[in-house]
């Protein structure tokens, strides 16, 4: 079969922020990825329930330490998945990530002026939305080849 | 950088996808070489140039002004 559409998985780019499934390390990424955010959801929820009976000790610590060493173990596991792949989708994700840091030093000095003047503090938990907006530029990048 | 890909892959009846699994990347990689979109690295120039049994200038030409 000869195609000479470039055939991006744009699902998968949007979606995980990767390029599919089908490459043997982004379907490890994504396993390992998915299982750590279980993880990390089930833990903030027990540490919740836990924290109502026992608001002192080793669980509030240990709640105050998983978000953290959540997306650090799946950043290194992004970053397994970034040195398996080919030269060309490095490339493509090396400048989604970028853009995306540029977009965030952007976005982060828009809110700081706000801040500056109203007061208004922006939780630093929302810059987990940087990650969707790496999916959008590794979309975007993607679209030149 | 001008290049042959597409007549020498049509001449050893590769489709993008073969010639892709040969050198170890990825389908697009093949296709934005092919289509001048991408410049691939020495390493793989010279995977290229392996796989057709052909030097490297044979199968890419550097144009002044291209990326």
């Amino acid at each position: 079969m000869r195609s000479d559409k470039s055939g991006w998985p744009t699902c998968a780019m949007l979606a995980y922020g990767t390029f599919g499934g089908g490459h043997p390390a982004a379907h490890r990424y994504h396993v390992r990825s998915a299982v750590a955010l279980a993880g990390f959801v089930a833990w903030m929820m027990f540490g919740a329930a836990a924290r109502s009976l026992l608001p002192t000790g080793a669980i509030p610590i240990i709640s105050a330490l998983v978000p953290g060493a959540t997306f650090a173990y799946i950043a290194w596991e992004f970053r397994r998945y970034l040195i398996s792949i080919d030269e060309l989708a490095r490339s493509v994700q090396f400048e989604s990530i970028a853009w995306t840091y540029l977009t965030g030093l952007a976005v982060a000095a828009i809110f700081g002026g706000i801040g500056l003047v109203t007061q208004w503090s922006v939780n630093p938990l929302w810059f987990i939305v940087l990650e969707p907006i790496r999916a959008a530029w590794l979309y975007i990048v993607s679209r030149r080849y | 950088m001008k290049n042959e890909l597409r007549v020498l892959r049509a001449r050893h009846n590769l489709s993008q996808a073969d010639l892709a699994e040969k050198l170890g990347v990825s389908r697009q990689t093949v296709n934005a070489i092919e289509t001048g979109r991408y410049d691939p690295s020495l390493p793989l120039a010279f995977k290229l140039a392996a796989v057709f049994n052909a030097p490297i200038e044979q199968i890419f030409t550097y144009e002044n002004g291209s990326h």
